[in-house]
């Protein structure tokens, strides 16, 4: 019993450990998406810088509107770019440079008046989301389904410019939706094609000279452009790293306006001495040799809260090599710090935890083909710390078992299954020995059905198992010696009876004979009942042993079959007429332990008959049967003789006898509780001295039907 | 009517020859107290089958049981007229369950029997 109880608790451990390995993923999961999202902001900062580059070195206007159309197509990740410019003075005179479009000059061509016709219903100077424009009665414009729209009238220029990203709807689905941050993105974009734009147009006016002054001038202002915009903090210091300007962003993270801190050193205020002491000299080492620099440190608030700050310090260079400023860009990364240290929090109590319950644990990795496991999984297989488990473990588990456990692999793999339970047995590298491992195996797959990642657990049951064969051997041998005990028990019983019953035999010989005097006959039947008294003893005891000791068993019967028998064998020792009576609602067929019913209603009817009001003559038996809710109730009426009231409590005691009118042993209303609380059932009686008594008896529907 | 008695117990015997001679005065009980010589008196081709055979179940060296299992391999011509009424103290219900897989039972009785059951029995049929 104990060895099954701890097995249960293994497997309940074990359950929650599954539980923890999911819960794991979900939290990998959720960094993996921040990291992802971080990245992809990064790459599309990065190519916006490229294109500054790029823009500012370009002198003809048609090239650098080509530039702006490639670079909504690589930043915004959209289908096609269009850049188009019209000029309102000299009647409508329209320019278009598109990147991606397959269409011949006819239908550029009418794109490009739609285009201008479409200007002229929308708002001016908004990032607009292609789908929120009304877009039904323009031929071309219209297969459009999503995408970015800007318009911008220069008023010193005459120039109306639009920019647009646009993704078709015959391939939208394979482009990602417009969210609020490509928007955002765009307006960022947008300023900085403007005010390269007209700086442009500014710059065709004065010298080269000029111009190489108002490119740097362009350059801080296009970075305090994407500076402003950004979320991160940025901060431009000079050469000596003292600030200049700090960023929105910067004050919200830190809590310093620009002017508190203006002419200070960044570390003076976000640092503390002793906190990343190392980072901190890693810093000032690159900031002497005029190096950029990346690195992770613990700052601190205005108000003394610690953040994790992930730190780019770029060095700004003149075209002579002397260094201008320096430009930071500072990101708050404690929560993804916070998730990283959660996940190793929870990756070494899940350590601790497999290792303490010698559970083996591995990982694969479907898309990088890269495996983990622990310790205990290889000392399951018997192989030294160390060793590289993968490939090598199938040549320890036993060839007759193989094909099993490859199939689950298969199952899984193939995405027939999502998980798989399996127990095989192995050859322990080590010692030889042969072990079963219980091994469940959960495929993760993402919301394609594409498989990410296979995911075991090993739980070695060598010794469970050993322990329940154990049990089931003792369980035969228990088996083997109630059924000789109970053999016993009826030998006995048996060899009892005989001798006793012999003698009963003679008494009705004589008593269906002649030629006995009245007061012989007196003494022979006073013999005769104590003899019956004593074979009920025996009978009782007999009952009593094996309620006590024999295991329930169920079986179909019909209840009204064994009362009707009952009933049969009492009419015989009945003086005086009884009135039998039997009731059932419902099926009398029912399924519970037959010889526990049959003594339960032979004690209950026996009773009602053996005490029975002898001096009246509408004395009668009632049997009642039938269903309530989940219960089969049965009843034993009675108007006998009836219980005294202070006797009521004490009928179902061993030994207890409330009367004296009638021999017995005192032992039938005990074995009748003890059979229902074998059955889960309940008795209960009622009863009034003179009466009569009513048994009731309550039986959980649930396993005593069909 | 002619009637076999097995029964090791003879004061049984007795009882149930007597009371047998009571309720049918013309009745030819036969008793024997061990379940190989009725074995041997059933295949006498001397003897005239028994209306009823009245059989004990627990028996030294051969029981009821064992009897009616030997007796399986007789001829038809004996086991097919042959009624076994067995009569026991015994008060395992396995017991009742085993009889009436015979087809020669006929009847399960407790001891000792009393003129009723008796006459029950023989007049019945």
């Amino acid at each position: 019993m104990n060895n099954d109880t701890s097995y249960d608790d293994l497997l309940k451990q074990y359950r929650e450990l599954q539980l923890r390995v999911t819960r794991f993923s979900v939290v990998e999961q959720q960094l993996i998406n921040t990291r992802d999202r971080l990245d992809h902001e990064l790459v599309m900062y990065k190519r916006l810088s490229n294109f500054n580059v790029d823009a500012l070195n370009e002198s003809k206007e048609c090239a650098f509107f080509k530039l702006v159309a490639e670079t909504i197509v690589d930043v915004f990740e959209v289908e096609s770019g269009i850049a188009h410019v019209r000029n309102y003075d000299d009647n409508g005179g329209m320019n278009i440079t598109m990147e991606g479009l397959q269409i011949d000059s006819e239908t550029r061509n009418k794109l490009s008046e739609e285009i201008s016709e479409l200007g002229q219903h929308s708002p001016q100077g908004v990032v607009l989301n292609i789908k929120d424009l009304d877009l039904s009665n323009y031929q071309t414009l219209k297969l459009f389904a999503g995408g970015l729209y800007y318009q911008y009238s220069d008023l010193e220029t005459n120039h109306t410019y639009t920019l647009m990203g646009l993704i078709s709807k015959h391939n939208s689905p394979l482009y990602n939706s417009i969210e609020e941050r490509h928007l955002s993105f765009f307006n960022v974009f947008i300023n900085q094609v403007f005010s390269i734009a007209s700086n442009r147009k500014k710059s065709e006016k004065i010298n080269q000279q000029i111009d190489r002054i108002s490119r740097s001038e362009l350059e801080l202002k296009k970075l305090s452009m994407i500076a402003t915009k950004t979320r991160n903090g940025v901060v431009i210091a000079n050469s000596e790293g003292k600030i200049e300007w700090v960023n929105d962003a910067f004050s919200t993270i830190t809590g310093y306006s620009i002017d508190e801190v203006k002419g200070l050193k960044p570390g003076e205020f976000l640092q503390k001495p002793d906190v990343d002491k190392e980072v901190q000299e890693a810093i000032s080492v690159a900031l002497k040799k005029q190096e950029g620099i990346e690195v992770t440190i613990q700052n601190f608030t205005k108000k003394g809260v610690p953040y994790f700050n992930n730190l780019q310090i770029t060095p700004i260079f003149n075209e002579d090599g002397v260094l201008l400023n320096y430009i930071a860009i500072q990101r708050d990364i404690t929560k993804e710090k916070k998730y990283q240290e959660d996940l190793l929090h929870i990756n070494s109590k899940f350590e601790l935890i497999t290792t303490k319950a010698y559970i083996g644990i591995w990982e694969w990795n479907a898309e990088t083909n890269e495996t983990y496991w622990n310790e205990v999984l290889l000392d399951q297989f018997g192989f030294e710390p160390g060793t590289s488990f993968v490939e090598i473990w199938k040549k320890q588990v036993i060839s007759e078992d193989y094909p099993m456990v490859k199939q689950a692999l298969i199952n899984l793999y193939e995405g027939d299954s999502d998980q798989e339970h399996v127990e095989y047995r192995v050859l322990r590298k080590k010692d030889g020995s042969l072990r079963n491992l219980d091994s469940l195996t959960i495929a993760e797959r993402d919301q394609n059905g594409k498989l990410q990642r296979l995911i075991g657990n090993l739980v070695d049951v060598t010794e469970t198992r050993k322990w329940q064969s154990d049990v089931l051997k003792k369980n035969d041998e228990l088996k083997k010696i109630n059924a000789e005990l109970d053999n016993f028990v009826y030998r006995v019983s048996h060899d009892l009876r005989s001798p006793l019953l012999a003698i009963k035999g003679i008494f009705s010989l004589i008593f269906s004979g002649n030629g006995i005097d009245e007061e012989t006959e007196e003494y022979l039947k006073l013999a005769d009942s104590s003899v019956n008294r004593l074979d009920d003893t025996i009978q009782e005891i007999l009952e009593y042993s094996r309620n006590s000791r024999l295991a329930v068993k169920i079986e179909e019967f019909d209840v009204a079959e064994i009362v009707k028998n009952i009933y049969e064998d009492l009419k015989f020792s009945a003086d005086k007429e009884v009135d039998f009576r039997m009731d059932i609602e419902g099926s009398s067929i029912i399924n519970s332990d037959m010889a526990r019913m049959k003594v339960l209603f032979k004690n209950l009817i026996g009773n009602s008959f053996k005490y029975r009001n002898k001096k009246i003559d509408n004395a009668f038996i009632h049997f009642e049967m039938k269903y309530v809710d989940q219960h089969i109730i049965f009843k034993v009426i009675d108007n006998g003789e009836g219980i005294s009231e202070h006797s009521l409590g004490k009928v179902f005691d061993m030994f207890y006898r409330g009367t004296t009118s009638s021999v017995g042993t005192g032992l039938g209303l005990y074995i009748c509780k003890e059979v229902l609380t074998n059955l889960n059932g309940k008795i209960e009686v009622d009863s009034k001295l003179g009466k009569g008594t009513t048994m009731t008896v309550t039986l959980p529907i649930a396993i005593n039907t069909k | 009517m002619k009637i076999l008695l097995i029964d090791d117990d003879e004061i049984f015997n007795f009882v149930h020859k007597r009371l047998i001679e009571r309720i049918e005065s013309d009745a030819e009980v036969t008793v024997i107290d061990s379940c190989r010589i009725a074995l041997d008196y059933l295949v006498d081709p001397a003897v005239v089958m028994p209306d009823f055979i009245f059989l004990d179940i627990n028996m030294p060296e051969m029981n009821g049981f064992e009897f009616l299992d030997a007796v399986d391999s007789l001829p038809d011509s004996i086991k097919k007229q042959m009624k076994v009424v067995f009569v026991t103290s015994s008060l395992n219900e396995a017991d009742v369950t085993k009889a009436n897989s015979y087809p020669m039972v006929v009847g399960f009785q407790d001891k000792p029997l009393n003129a009723d059951v008796i006459t029950k029995l023989l007049r019945g049929n």
